[in-house]
């Protein structure tokens, strides 16, 4: 990827009456890369969006597009193009009339508009639609001829706002895919915003995590998802939901235990023990993903089945351990009864240890030995 | 026993048929989820069970008694839609207390049970605040206790939770599932998302178009849908379709030509019938991906990689067609890359080409 700078955001803050809509936050976009604004309603991610479309001024930070202060530039100067929730599609004109209406604004020739239109139309697959009125489309077809509206004016960056929320479950899929593909093939910087954590890693080259207006994490999906910074980006991104184990971190011989109120696990065995030593005594939150612990004949960790809920091609259960519970990824068809006796095994390696008080990461993975 | 039974219900609405051939029975304690599209009838036909629609034809029965004519309130069950009203003016309590107050119970026995709904609910903390003030969650909790206070016979619930957020939304999911097996009432639940119906489900019954297309427990259904649509239906991420030939109907033994391979199944199917074609059907999940070269594998050009956490589904283009595979994270790959797909061959579903029933 090249690494060229489209946008820059340096310290950029936004206030509401009381409220700090976006507090201090910086970051740079990469020519040619999606990146994705994520986190919770009301954590600042659309009005981020907002100051770099110019529909909002920060109070504070500065705004670089292709390295050009634009912090003060109304958003028509920008050379940016933002597809909205609702796509805003027009449905009495024809595919082709809504894909020509920013170069029509622009005033281009008859025949440059045609030339434009079919060439763009031809690459979001939109050919065979151009006669259609936009009223008669499927939210896939409308997803694309928004962007195509957009893609048509040549803009220096995309701008969409959480555009697939409103689609059921299968078209969501599909346009993710087909969104990613795109992006692939035209090479157009964009950047997305959502909520959903899923949609967030099978589209994004980058992420950036937001909560109560700050940027808590910036990395690849790989690294927000393998390697949290903190609690709340472990327990944000990824479904199931990760697993927390909370108490007091303990070492005897060669395992890891976790000191509760009521209970002393045993979270690993058979482990390097140096690198713990540090955190002996601490109150820590010990995460591990639903996929990193198995079912196993036998071992340390037991538990009963409380439920099982099928996910996809695989069974979740619910395991009851004795003042937490547990999901644990197991066979579609190795069934399992509730009240069931398991025991557990997780992967050393895929242990996250958070600290209690702060949620700070204090260490990722324990090396077998 | 059976508890509710559905017999031959239709409606039409101005000559549009709206459903069709809907006949099912559930046993008191199940939880039946309903899963269709957007538009293929879940919401009316919840109607016709709850009374507020009449059906065109066909019965409703309620542990044997005909109730098809029964008005709505004389048939104990509750409802709740998927943005549930939900009084703004006045606290949680009086908004659970309420269908109490009306069926005229007494001051004490109101606060016994609204108490008792909430502490299971996990609501106790926003008795005494506005609905103003509750989370997304704690809302639809809300709207379920006051459904639920009144301990009705069956529990309808319409995308109860389809405008929560996808993590809160997981939450109440299993949250719902604990919850009815502590209270053992009866719940009719709809979805537009199969992967949700079957995680929620005893049975599911899938609605395409107003017609039934297959009422099974999820594991049957996801391992025999009964035609081609259903099983695009319930597939996220979508479903492969290759077209094959038949080349050989041995014993126990079907050889399809597919593609530029060959696929042997350990299978039998009647009517069997050499060089027809036949479309073959399998999930992104049963499609093992592998980077190097591989005997009789399906070869291709990777054209695009979603990673999704515990793993990625890669789309490929095989021979003009694109497939797509659930690759394992560890799995190293590039969009232009070769890529070869082999098929678990028990999971290989075949379709008649015309019918598109499945052949077995």
């Amino acid at each position: 990827m090249s690494s060229q700078v489209v946008v820059k955001l340096e310290n950029v803050t936004k206030r509401f009456e009381n409220l700090v809509a976006v507090n201090n936050v910086s970051f740079e976009v990469y020519k040619g890369e999606l990146f994705t604004l994520l986190g919770p309603s009301g954590c600042g991610k659309t009005t981020t969006l907002r100051i770099i479309a110019g529909l909002e001024y920060p109070d504070e930070g500065k705004v670089y597009i292709d390295g050009v202060d634009v912090t003060e530039k109304p958003a028509r100067e920008r050379g940016v193009c933002l597809v909205f929730q609702e796509y805003a599609v027009f449905p009495h004109m024809s595919v082709f009339e809504n894909i020509a209406f920013g170069l029509r604004v622009k005033k281009l020739s008859k025949t440059e508009v045609e030339r434009k239109v079919k060439e763009i139309a031809e690459i979001l697959d939109l050919s065979n639609y151009l006669n259609f009125k936009g009223g008669k489309l499927g939210l896939s077809e409308q997803q694309r001829v928004a962007i195509a509206r957009c893609l048509a004016v040549e803009p220096k960056l995309l701008l969409l706002d959480e555009p697939l929320t409103l689609a059921d479950a299968k078209i969501k899929e599909k346009m993710r895919r087909e969104l990613r593909k795109l992006q692939k093939d035209l090479g157009v910087t964009m950047i997305f915003v959502t909520h959903d954590q899923l949609e967030a890693l099978m589209l994004s080259d980058r992420i950036a995590i937001m909560r109560s207006g700050r940027l808590i994490q910036l990395g690849t999906p790989e690294e927000v998802y393998d390697n949290p910074g903190d609690l709340f980006v472990a327990t944000f991104v990824g479904s199931p939901t990760i697993n927390l184990l909370e108490g007091v971190l303990e070492i005897d011989g060669n395992r890891l235990l976790l000191k509760t109120d009521s209970h002393k696990y045993a979270v690993a065995s058979d482990i390097n023990v140096k690198t713990l030593q540090g955190l002996v005594g601490s109150e820590v939150v010990i995460g591990f993903r639903p996929e990193d612990v198995e079912v196993m004949p036998e071992g340390v960790l037991e538990g009963v089945v409380k439920l099982a809920e099928i996910a996809e091609d695989k069974r979740i259960l619910y395991v009851k351990l004795n003042d937490h519970e547990v999901k644990v990824f197991v066979d579609l068809f190795t069934s399992f009864n509730e009240g069931q006796k398991v025991i557990l095994k997780i992967n050393p390696l895929k242990l996250h240890i958070f600290d209690k008080k702060t949620g700070k990461k204090l260490l990722k993975g324990v090396i077998p030995g | 026993m059976t508890y509710l039974e559905l017999q031959g219900i239709s409606k039409s609405i101005s000559g549009k048929t709206i459903l069709e051939r809907i006949d099912f029975k559930i046993e008191k304690g199940e939880i039946l989820a309903i899963t269709g599209p957007p538009g293929s009838g879940k919401t009316t036909l919840l109607k016709i069970i709850g009374g507020l629609v009449t059906p065109t034809t066909g019965k409703v029965y309620l542990e044997g008694r005909d109730i098809t004519k029964l008005p709505p309130h004389e048939r104990s069950f509750s409802m709740v839609f998927e943005i549930p009203p939900v009084y703004p003016d006045r606290t949680g309590y009086e908004n659970i207390a309420f269908p109490l107050k009306i069926r005229r119970l007494s001051e004490e026995e109101i606060r016994r049970k609204v108490l008792s709904i909430s502490e299971l609910l996990g609501i106790r903390h926003i008795l005494n605040r506005k609905p103003s003030t509750f989370s997304g969650g704690e809302y639809q909790r809300v709207a379920l206790a006051r459904a639920l206070v009144t301990e009705p016979k069956l529990l309808l619930l319409d995308e109860p939770f389809k405008s929560l957020d996808a993590k809160i939304r997981e939450a109440m999911i299993a949250w719902m599932k604990d919850l009815q097996k502590k209270i053992g009432v009866t719940v009719i639940y709809s979805t537009h998302d199969p992967l949700e119906s079957m995680s929620i489900g005893d049975k599911v019954l899938v609605l395409l178009k107003g017609v039934q297309k297959q009422l099974d427990q999820p594991i049957e259904l996801l391992a025999k849908p009964v035609d081609l649509d259903v099983d695009e239906f319930i597939s996220i991420p979508a479903l492969n379709i290759i077209k094959g030939r038949l080349e050989k109907c041995a014993e126990n033994r079907l050889d399809i030509s597919l593609d530029n391979t060959k696929m042997s199944i350990p299978r039998r199917i009647t009517q069997c019938e050499e060089g027809s074609e036949v479309l073959v059907a399998f999930r992104p999940q049963d499609v093992k991906f592998h980077t190097t070269e591989t005997l009789g594998a399906l070869k291709g050009r990777i054209i695009t990689v979603n990673y999704m956490g515990r793993n990625r589904l890669v789309s490929l283009e095989v021979n003009g067609i694109v497939l797509r595979a659930i690759a394992e994270k560890e799995a190293r790959m590039e969009i232009g890359d070769t890529a070869c797909l082999t098929v678990d061959p028990d999971k290989v579903r075949l379709y008649d080409v015309k019918t598109r029933k499945l052949l077995s």
